[in-house]
């Protein structure tokens, strides 16, 4: 009832804001003042006295606390937040098992997303991103459907401005390389072929050059910045001439900024595609790749503005298009539009002109990070019921004190939230660790990703775990809101029923099926990897140093290795055997003029000896006799056998007309693996005496290190240009298998965390279960059970389920690897019963372990102090 | 140390309670810290520097009977507490033993 002259405004905010209990002593006071003002002063000055006042009431003893509305739901939540952090300090052991396998799970979820980030940023630098498009094959050769493409023919881009206008086309070109010499340093250079539309609309910088000209003429080229640093420095390269080898010598018209890290294109250089025709001329290229029907090497963005030229463009490569093959009933294609910012991570395009990620190894890694973090998530929430008993007690409390199941479940979800948050700090550590050992375990992903910590990604991982603690809060929440406060405050009796005891045993079981698994991967794995390195392929690897010639003259190369005294023997191959090389070659006998398909190998006289090639029948290759004309060959014992012929004497004089001549089988010999385990020993034939790719150097000498020096020294000499190349053969081999160190590698780190995150979960349960038995505990003991009696009852149960876990998960990785993955090699090892039982026996004295801690604790406790209470 | 400080603010709102005896509520006391100090307050501090000397115990307050003049609404009375007598006290006889040290005061 407020005096009708005071501002009403003012009234009611203060009505508003005022507590209840004072509000009638300060409201009263307030009237009076003003009323004594209004005869003082007048009104108007009485209702701005007034209205100060109000404002000044706005203090915390007048202001009264808000029962509603955000400012109540703020001060809710900070209540939420106070009690979390007092029961995960009360809680320390069951905060620590879950904080840290929350951590190890999220450090994967971590390092997955950041993955992921930087794919998304690929080719996002573009101004034009959305309007940008490059042209893609799906070839049809004889209408058998082949790979699609990402390349297109070379003057598909040309053909197209020409029939419709307003569009922009650029025409890029890859495999622009060899050893460049410029300012007379020799520097191995990577680059592309681009035309002079290339500045347009791709957003690369050129920093110095005129972009409408740099790459108009034949023989220009433009350098990279870091190029430019590492031969010029300081000069200006503009107007020099550079020498790249096997291409020729070009002009510099420019400098370019360095392609951003995140950009699909990547170039050290650029030259000018005008380039390509007067070398398809000079025979450096194939002419072939000029015309329509090559598909390989060349690329075209187009640059559309708006969605009914893009109408027209389809329908034009729809159309048109394919009529520009030569012969359309045996090869044609079909053209389609690629988004530029959809090419990295994108599809699986063969003929990539930069680095591609595919979408299957990121779907890979996020399922396995997925389950990885569910493990953990589960975790919690096993615990979280397990300890339903003390918790249900404080949520009778609170219920009967006229909580609402809403602030129950708040409580919950906070408390997990903040659990969660607390994992995050720590994974984000985890996460710094891991990072270089994660991009090592992708094929090339260290050139795609960076994994660094940015604000963006770090909000981004703040998501995550705010969301990892909905998740894992959710349960528990819905479970401890629903009980009412009754059932709560009876506790003992409930708990069975109230925990879901069977839910909990099957998430454990679950996790440790996922821990078999990884268990026996790692296991299979590495046996397979034992097996390749060690299996007998037919020749012998050991101490063969493998040298690529770079183009020099192989009678030079050996006479002056062979002077080394640690060099025994110097043979030639074209290619190196055993990793996963080899060549087609088709044959036609010359009696029926039928044509075989082979594979073939080039090698010299001393090849077979340097190598221990066995010798079955016939002779070896004689110095020189394929000199002048090829003449004869050696053929293995598949090809006798494929040939139909019953023993290898038998195939001696056999004639074949090999690339216009007539040569004869002269020798026979054992097979040996030369292209790698996952393929079929085919009919296989050396050749002599031509197209030798590398030396082979018998080393005689131990000291390998030594011997690569002297070797290397003796190179330098001989040809200034390259560096030595060189590989023992042993190490070339072992490389090639290392996809399968690198499954190891991932089976092993997923295969650690899923362990560690189950068998932190076990110990939360076994801990919890004890606890809540040490009474049953002590009536037993106290009726003369014995200790070990007491382990078993108490362990029986958890292995109950980790065997059942070994029974689910044994089997599924078997079938993986013994008909899936394995089947893949034709030379593969056999899965034995140790492996299994290996693995079998691993997890199970792992989680025995376990438990056995706080089993025996249990049972050692001394009943008098567990009863003393009844 | 909440309960036992006494603030100069909070000594003086006291002071004036106890020379307005009976008749000492919002407003008065209001008008006698504005006459005696030449400094307006505005009635909100005087709000808290009560209650704040309420809930130290050095002040207790009742309503008294509903008047025409304010609306109908109670007024509420504060009379100073022995306990509050006794702080007054110890703090007047603090400042003057500190002032009998002074060696000469001109």
């Amino acid at each position: 009832m407020k005096h009708p002259e005071i501002p009403s405004f003012a009234y009611r905010l203060f009505k508003w804001f005022c507590k209840d209990p004072v509000f009638e002593e300060l409201e009263g006071d307030l009237e009076e003042t003003f009323l004594r003002n209004k005869e003082k002063h007048g009104l108007n000055k009485a209702r701005r006295i007034y209205t100060l006042e109000v404002l000044k009431m706005l203090r915390p003893s007048v202001v009264s606390k808000p029962t509603s509305g955000p400012g109540y739901q703020a001060a809710l939540l900070g209540s939420y937040v106070t009690i979390s952090l007092r029961n995960l300090k009360r809680q320390k052991l069951f905060s620590f098992i879950n904080i840290f396998s929350l951590s190890v799970a999220m450090s994967a979820g971590l390092l997955v997303i950041g993955m992921i980030t930087d794919l998304l940023k690929f080719d996002e630098f573009h101004e034009h991103k959305h309007e940008v498009y490059r042209v893609i094959s799906s070839p049809v050769y004889q209408s058998r459907p082949l790979d699609v493409q990402a390349s297109s023919p070379r003057y598909l881009g040309q053909e197209m401005m020409q029939h419709i206008s307003g569009i922009q086309v650029t025409n890029l070109g890859r495999r622009m390389q060899g050893t460049a010499t410029a300012n007379e340093k020799n520097i191995f250079l990577k680059g592309i072929y681009a035309d002079e539309h290339f500045f347009d609309f791709l957003s690369f910088d050129l920093i110095k050059g005129n972009k409408n000209t740099a790459l108009k003429e034949p023989f220009s080229v433009l350098l990279s910045e870091s190029f430019v640093e590492k031969t010029f420095k300081e000069k200006d390269p503009v107007g020099e001439a550079i020498e790249i080898e096997g291409l020729g010598t070009f002009m510099v018209t420019g400098i370019v900024a360095d392609p951003p890290q995140f950009s699909h294109l990547q170039f050290e250089a650029i030259v000018s595609i005008s380039t390509t025709p007067l070398l398809a001329n000079q025979g450096v290229l194939a002419k072939s790749h000029e015309q329509w029907e090559n598909l390989d090497r060349y690329y075209n963005y187009i640059y559309i503005t708006d969605n009914a030229q893009k109408a027209n463009v389809e329908s034009w490569l729809k159309t048109t298009a394919p009529t520009f093959f030569q012969d359309q009933e045996n090869f044609t294609a079909s053209f389609e539009l690629q988004p530029i910012n959809q090419i990295v991570p994108g599809p699986d395009i063969s003929d990539s002109i930069g680095p591609k990620m595919i979408y299957l190894p990121i779907i890979i890694l996020s399922v396995i990070a997925s389950a990885i973090l569910l493990s953990a998530i589960f975790n919690y929430t096993n615990l979280s019921m397990a300890r339903s008993l003390r918790r249900a007690r404080e949520v009778g409390v609170r219920k009967l004190n006229g909580a609402s199941r809403s602030s129950i479940f708040g409580q919950f979800t906070v408390e997990a939230i903040i659990l969660s948050l607390f994992s995050l700090g720590l994974g984000i550590v985890f996460f710094r660790f891991l990072r270089v050992g994660f991009i090592g375990l992708l094929p090339r992903a260290e050139e795609m990703v960076r994994l660094e910590l940015s604000p963006q990604l770090i909000g981004m991982f703040l998501v995550f775990a705010i969301l990892t603690g909905l998740i894992a809060g959710l349960s528990p929440s819905l479970f401890f809101s629903r009980l009412s406060s009754l059932n709560a405050l009876r506790s003992g009796k409930m708990l069975k029923t109230l925990s879901g005891i069977n839910f909990r045993k099957g998430l454990i079981v679950a996790q440790f099926t996922l821990s078999i698994i990884f268990v026996m991967a790692v296991v299979i794995t590495n046996k397979q990897y034992t097996y390749s390195l060690n299996k007998d392929m037919g020749f012998d690897k050991s101490n063969i140093l493998n040298v690529s010639l770079q183009g020099n003259d192989p009678e030079i190369i050996r006479s002056e290795f062979i002077k080394l005294p640690e060099v025994s023997e110097v043979s030639f191959s074209s290619y190196v055997t055993g990793v996963g090389t080899w060549n087609n070659l088709q044959l036609v006998d010359a009696r029926n003029q039928d044509t075989v398909w082979v594979h073939d190998l080039f090698v010299d006289h001393n090849y077979l000896d340097n190598m221990g090639i066995e010798l079955l029948a016939g002779r070896n290759f004689e110095a020189g006799e394929n000199k002048l004309r090829e003449s004869t060959m050696l053929v293995n014992e598949t090809f006798v056998k494929n040939f139909g012929l019953s023993s290898p004497a038998e195939a001696l004089g056999t004639v074949f007309h090999v690339e216009g001549q007539s040569v004869e089988i002269v020798g026979v010999i054992r097979d040996i693996i030369y292209a790698n385990l996952e393929e079929h020993i085919n009919s296989f034939v050396l050749r002599n005496d031509r197209r030798y790719q590398y030396a082979n150097l018998k080393i005689s000498s131990t000291d390998m290190i030594g011997t690569l020096d002297k070797v290397e020294g003796v190179w330098d000499s001989l040809d200034k240009k390259h560096r030595l190349e060189a590989k023992f053969m042993e190490q070339q081999i072992e490389d090639y298998f290392k996809f399968l160190v690198d499954f190891m590698k991932i089976f092993g780190f997923v295969g650690f965390l899923a362990i560690s995150i189950s068998s932190l979960g076990l110990f939360g349960m076994a801990l919890y279960s004890t606890q809540t038995r040490m009474k049953e505990i002590g009536i037993r003991k106290t009726f003369g059970a014995s200790e070990r009696m007491l382990i078993f009852l108490l362990s029986k149960g958890f292995f109950k389920m980790v065997v059942l876990a070994v029974l689910i998960g044994s089997p599924i990785c078997y079938f993986l690897f013994d008909k899936l993955i394995l089947e893949e090699q034709v030379y593969r090892t056999e899965i034995t019963i140790v492996e299994v039982g290996g693995s079998i026996i691993f997890l199970m004295l792992l989680c025995f372990l376990t438990i056995i801690t706080q089993t025996r604790n249990a049972a050692r406790t001394n009943p008098a102090n567990v009863l003393r209470d009844e | 140390m909440k309960g036992t400080h006494l603030g100069e603010f909070q000594e003086i709102v006291m002071l004036s309670i106890l020379i307005l005896e009976k008749n000492a509520y919002g407003v008065t006391i209001q008008d006698e810290i504005d006459r005696r100090m030449k400094r307006s307050i505005s009635r909100g501090a005087l709000h808290t520097a009560l209650t704040r000397l309420e809930e130290k115990g050095f002040i207790s307050s009742g309503y008294g009977e509903p008047t025409s003049e304010r609306g109908g609404r109670r007024k509420r009375f504060y009379e100073v507490t022995n306990k509050g007598l006794e702080t007054l006290q110890e703090a007047k006889e603090l400042r003057e033993s500190m002032w009998g040290l002074i060696p000469k005061l001109t």
